[in-house]
């Protein structure tokens, strides 16, 4: 009887211990992981801020004339329509739908 | 018997001695367990746990589309514990390899009697890793959060800046300071055997609240086509200044606001005056756009009418002692014609119908001499003189524009009115703001101030301003194919600081307009100050403001009037 008490005692002991350890692993990991996800949300605003840069229309027109060989197009070259959307029940509801190029 | 006494006595005292000491040392538990506890569980406390402080991060600036105007992000900052730095010579050196900063400096930092001095703050974010490399006793890194504009200059007086510390210090980021800065949050972890942070046990966390974000009725684009053109007029003209304002009639909603100086928000370095917002901050003389008030006035209160003959005496006349002049020697026009030649002495003669009292109730109604009441920092009301303190030529003097000082802001907004039926309606720049969860926090549309004039007034207004663009007007660089404009030229002489009459070479030369006449969808102010090649605002403003509207009208959508058939496509 003596004998079992004491086992049980041991192997309470033992859990006690075991969850100790295991929290403090545990919180080591969620550590690590919040380490990580500041990393990452780092690098997200990083790449949001690259891509804020990068869609800026001085960077665009910038790339499109030097490096893509575009020109900016004369009036005439440019037609403005009143859209329709097809699916749209009320035809006179139009949208109106900026730039088309003709030649 | 004397021997038990003796022995008892000893007991006694031993008894005695031995209560003594435990009631000492009950005495020092009480004191440390119970007197003292809070005090020593905080010692205990701060030894094994430690506190992190969480910045928040500052709210973003977004135009209408989303396009981010400004976002803030954490980049590594330097600081030194110099009582921990065992070698500040050598620390010094190797930092200044990274750092790229000079050496002495850093071992002057390193050497002081602080406990903590920052070596360098908002470094780029890609250094953080030649730092980590280095784990020099005594100097580490910590995130900072540091503000970046992405689009450089653009709209840099419209958004101002951010200093070091996270405070907005001009434009946008100072007036919505208190909605963008948010609330630091506090972090208290549990610390190992070697400093580092073990999270979760008696977790104390208080959240920090990120700041809002602004959504402005910016359109990125049209600010992009406003800069482009003002920096294009400004360099050639070789002006001193520059200034274009687009606005929505209908709504208020200030679309584009471009400034000349210009400076990058990013390093906002030197001088307070590239900073002024001149579109607010600013009062002009605005010579003859200023025309329209007069004009708008004596139309409303049915004293002339679009087609009544008026003389120009051909180009001279004596007002109280003083000749006025014409750039043409006009003879009888209409008053439509006065306006669309711009007639200093036609106008002059419709003035003096209306008298100081009407013309000053009229310059009120449309705004002048009143803050517009812009969400923008710095706004001033202009200068104006209620009629008692008019002297003998005033009137005929602010029916030409001068004698009056007014704000690009409050003149643009004054013709949004004529274009808007005749309501003068409050402009504004920021239409939401946003929690960083993206719901919407506060919202911001149209606000009428007031109606000024008429329907009808403002419809004949407008015919009258059709003119200006056409043959024979003043304006007529300004017109857009396919568009119907109407708008008026200005070229205000400068008072010269020297004489203290008006200089004919110093001038302000400006165009406001709308488009399209009949339904405005567009509101352009152009003013270019002191420009040094050609001064007449038809010739240096209106072209401007024909490029501006006519790559606007593009981009937006704006249909150009329908002549015959109308082109239908499907998408």
């Amino acid at each position: 009887m003596k004998f079992l008490v004491g086992a049980v005692l041991w192997v309470l002991a033992l859990v006690a211990v075991w969850e100790k350890v295991d929290i403090v692993r545990t919180g080591y990991a969620i550590e690590r992981l919040q380490e990580r996800k500041k990393q990452v949300q780092q690098e997200q605003q990083f790449l949001r801020l690259e891509m804020a840069k990068l869609t800026s229309p001085e960077q665009i027109e910038r790339t499109a004339v030097a490096q893509l060989g575009m020109v900016r197009p004369k009036y005439d070259q440019v037609v403005l329509v009143k859209g329709v959307s097809p699916s749209s029940p009320d035809a006179s509801a139009g949208r109106i739908v900026p730039a088309a190029h003709i030649r | 018997m004397a021997e038990e006494d003796a022995k008892r006595r000893r007991v006694v005292v031993a008894a005695v001695f031995l209560g003594l000491g435990f009631l000492v040392i009950m005495g020092r538990l009480f004191d440390l367990q119970i007197l003292q506890a809070d005090e020593f569980t905080q010692l205990a406390g701060r030894q094994h746990q430690k506190m992190l402080t969480v910045e928040a991060g500052r709210g973003a600036i977004y135009d209408r589309s989303g396009k981010i105007l400004a976002i803030n992000m954490e980049v590594p900052s330097v600081f030194g514990a110099p009582k921990y730095v065992a070698d500040p010579r050598s620390a010094a050196v190797r930092l200044s390899r990274v750092l790229k900063t000079d050496v002495r400096q850093l071992e002057t930092k390193l050497k002081s009697q602080r406990d903590f001095v920052w070596l360098a703050r908002h470094l780029a974010p890609e250094r953080a890793e030649d730092l980590q490399g280095l784990s020099l006793n005594g100097i580490g890194v910590i995130p900072e959060g540091r503000r970046f504009y992405p689009k450089g200059p653009m709209l840099s007086h419209v958004l101002g800046f951010a200093d070091i510390d996270n405070q907005g210090l001009e434009g946008l980021e100072r007036r919505y300071d208190a909605q963008l800065r948010g609330e630091r949050g506090r972090l208290v972890v549990e610390r190992d055997a070697f400093g580092g942070s073990v999270f979760p046990k008696g977790l104390n966390y208080v959240a920090p609240s990120p700041g809002k974000d602004l959504v402005l009725t910016i359109d990125e684009v049209v600010q992009y086509i406003a800069e482009q053109e003002l920096d294009e007029v400004v360099t050639r003209t070789r002006a001193a200044s520059g200034v274009v304002i687009v606005v929505e009639p209908k709504t208020g909603a200030i679309l584009a606001m471009a400034v000349r100086p210009t400076f990058d928000p990013n390093t906002p370095k030197g001088d307070g005056n590239l900073w002024r917002n001149r579109a607010v901050t600013d009062a002009y003389e605005p010579g003859s756009t200023f025309k329209l008030v007069a004009a708008a006035a004596a139309l409303e209160e049915k004293l002339v009418s679009p087609d009544e003959f008026i003389y120009g005496e051909d180009g001279r006349f004596l007002v109280e002692n003083t000749v006025v002049h014409d750039h043409h020697k006009n003879g009888w026009m209409t008053f439509a014609q006065v306006l669309q030649r711009s007639s200093n002495i036609g106008m002059i003669k419709v003035a003096q119908r209306l008298g100081p009292e009407k013309l000053a109730r009229f310059i009120s109604a449309f705004g002048f001499g009143q803050r517009t009441d812009v969400d923008l920092s710095g706004e001033q009301r202009g200068l104006t003189k209620e009629p008692q303190a008019w002297g003998r030529r005033t009137l005929a003097s602010i029916a030409m524009g001068q004698e009056i000082g007014v704000t690009p802001l409050q003149l643009v907004m004054a013709v949004s009115a004529i274009a808007n039926d005749g309501w003068l309606m409050r402009p504004y720049v920021v239409s939401e703001i946003r929690a960083s969860t993206g719901e919407i926090v506060a919202q911001f549309g149209p606000v009428v101030r007031r109606r000024p004039i008429s329907s009808e007034t403002a419809k004949i207004m407008t015919d009258i301003l059709r003119g200006v663009v056409l043959t024979g007007g003043t304006g007529t660089l300004a017109a857009v194919p396919g568009y119907d404009v109407a708008g008026k030229t200005g070229t205000a002489q400068k008072v010269d600081p020297l004489t203290g009459g008006y200089s004919a070479t110093r001038t302000v030369s400006s165009f406001v307009g709308f488009l399209p006449a009949d339904d405005p969808k567009l509101v352009i102010l152009v003013m270019v100050d002191e420009p040094q090649t050609v001064h007449w605002g038809g010739v240096v403003a209106a072209p401007v403001f024909q490029r501006i509207a006519a790559q606007a009208v593009r981009h937006l959508g704006i249909l150009p009037r329908t002549e015959g058939k109308q082109i239908l496509a499907a998408r």
